[in-house]
């Protein structure tokens, strides 16, 4: 059981980097703040009293799925309402991804840039832009294992699916981010497990 | 001091009531529920409480049901039962929500699955 | 050659966008915070039995019947407050068999709502 302080730490300890996710995924900070503000509630109000280690990923899955209602009020609102899209669901999978032409290893054969030239925040604007473009259901895995540091299984029961499906998200995220940064002469790597 | 004492034990004893832990064993279930779940026999011991119940309520509605219908959960009650926690209950997010779609969008929709579903297999 | 970057490099640099906030959207935050807060519900046996208590044990100087007269409501909000309790958690099972239902007898299959 949880108190109303270790409740306000734990918001307080997320609500920037759920500001954050919730802007990746909706392009919009208005209504990222509306997200979030949600979700907050949301927590307090259904879960308030669970233990606090339960926190995190209980505000991720609330987070995830109120971004999800956001995308199904919009669709529904353009009149474009797809089952596919909308929930990000199996076909996800089989979407063509744009950057997934970026993988091709004909690429490895461009030259690099001279690193010194690169600043830090060209570095963030280029993470930031492949996170926008990533498929939903990618960059939710992604952020859940790489920043919100969420182990396969952990992750798996904040998107609702297998830790295999988990493990695909993520390793389509990494090889776009990694391509999108190597087009820069970064080189991402990572150790396979 | 003693009677608040004797309220807290009442509170505490009346407290308990709605959180009683109702496991249904398989063996206690109606011969007409074991009928209609007999796919899930020998996972059932392992499906967690909430589940059993929302099972068994399935399983009362079932007589009520049109043939299709009962064909139909027939075919997928065992799937159902083999889900996770989780996908369970994001199919149930799920479906809410597309119930709440319009009903020529969700006819829409639907139509594209049966011709997909209808189309062979591409992997 | 080129900049070297691992996996684990790219929290701390989302960190640090994170950290780059301006004024208005923390004051958004800060608010939307203090509001969720305002909404915590504990409805824990724990936190009922206590404001249970304090209804009850009132540590002023009232005359006897009035004593009885906050055992009986705390009793009555007790009551009430199961009562509310309980059919929420009948409510929301019931929910969840029709939900159930449905998904299992609709005309789209079961797969098309699982990940």
């Amino acid at each position: 059981m949880s108190s109303r302080e270790q409740l306000s730490d734990f918001l307080a300890s997320v609500e920037r980097r759920a500001f954050k996710q919730a802007a990746y995924a909706v392009r919009d900070e208005h209504a990222a703040l509306d997200i979030v503000q949600d979700a907050m509630i949301k927590l307090s109000e259904r879960y308030g009293d669970k233990p606090v280690a339960e926190f995190p990923m209980l505000f991720q899955r609330i987070l995830q799925t109120t971004i999800l209602d956001h995308f199904r009020r919009q669709k529904v609102r353009n009149a474009h309402f797809s089952l596919f899209s909308s929930f990000g669901s199996r076909h996800d999978d089989e979407e063509f991804e744009p950057l997934d032409v970026l993988q091709d290893d004909d690429n490895a054969s461009l030259p690099a840039t001279p690193e010194a030239a690169l600043q830090q925040s060209e570095i963030l604007a280029l993470i930031e832009g492949t996170l926008q473009q990533l498929p939903a259901r990618q960059r939710e895995a992604f952020l859940l294992r790489y920043w919100e540091q969420m182990d396969t299984a952990e992750t798996a029961a904040v998107m609702g699916c297998t830790e295999g499906s988990v493990k695909t998200h993520c390793s389509r995220a990494t090889h776009a981010m990694a391509a999108t940064l190597k087009a820069k002469g970064i080189d991402l790597s990572w150790d396979s497990n | 001091m003693k009677r608040n004492h004797a309220l807290l034990m009442s509170a505490l004893v009346l407290l308990s009531f709605p959180f009683c832990a109702c496991a249904e064993k398989w063996t206690e279930l109606s011969s007409a529920q074991q009928q209609i779940l007999a796919p899930l026999s020998a996972s059932w011991d392992s499906l967690p409480q909430s589940e059993h119940r929302s099972l068994i309520g399935v399983a009362n509605a079932y007589p009520k049901l049109s043939p299709e219908k009962q064909q139909r959960l027939r075919a997928q009650i065992k799937d159902w039962a083999g889900l996770t926690q989780e996908q369970r209950h994001r199919a149930r997010e799920k479906f809410s929500a597309f119930s709440k779609v319009p009903e020529e969008k969700r006819e829409a929709v639907k139509q594209m699955v049966r011709e997909q579903e209808a189309q062979p297999a591409k992997h | 050659m080129g900049l070297k970057l691992k996996l684990d490099d790219l929290a701390p640099i989302l960190d640090r966008a994170a950290q780059q906030l301006d004024t208005d959207t923390l004051d958004r935050l800060h608010a939307a915070r203090r509001q969720a807060l305002g909404r915590h519900r504990s409805t824990a046996p724990a936190a009922l039995l206590s404001r249970l208590h304090h209804l009850v044990t009132d540590q002023g100087h009232e005359p006897h019947h009035h004593r009885a007269l906050n055992w009986a409501g705390g009793l009555l909000l007790l009551a009430a407050v199961l009562a509310g309790g309980w059919q929420w958690n009948q409510s929301a099972l019931h929910e969840h068999v029709s939900i159930d239902l449905a998904i299992l007898t609709d005309d789209l299959p079961l797969h098309m709502y699982v990940d």
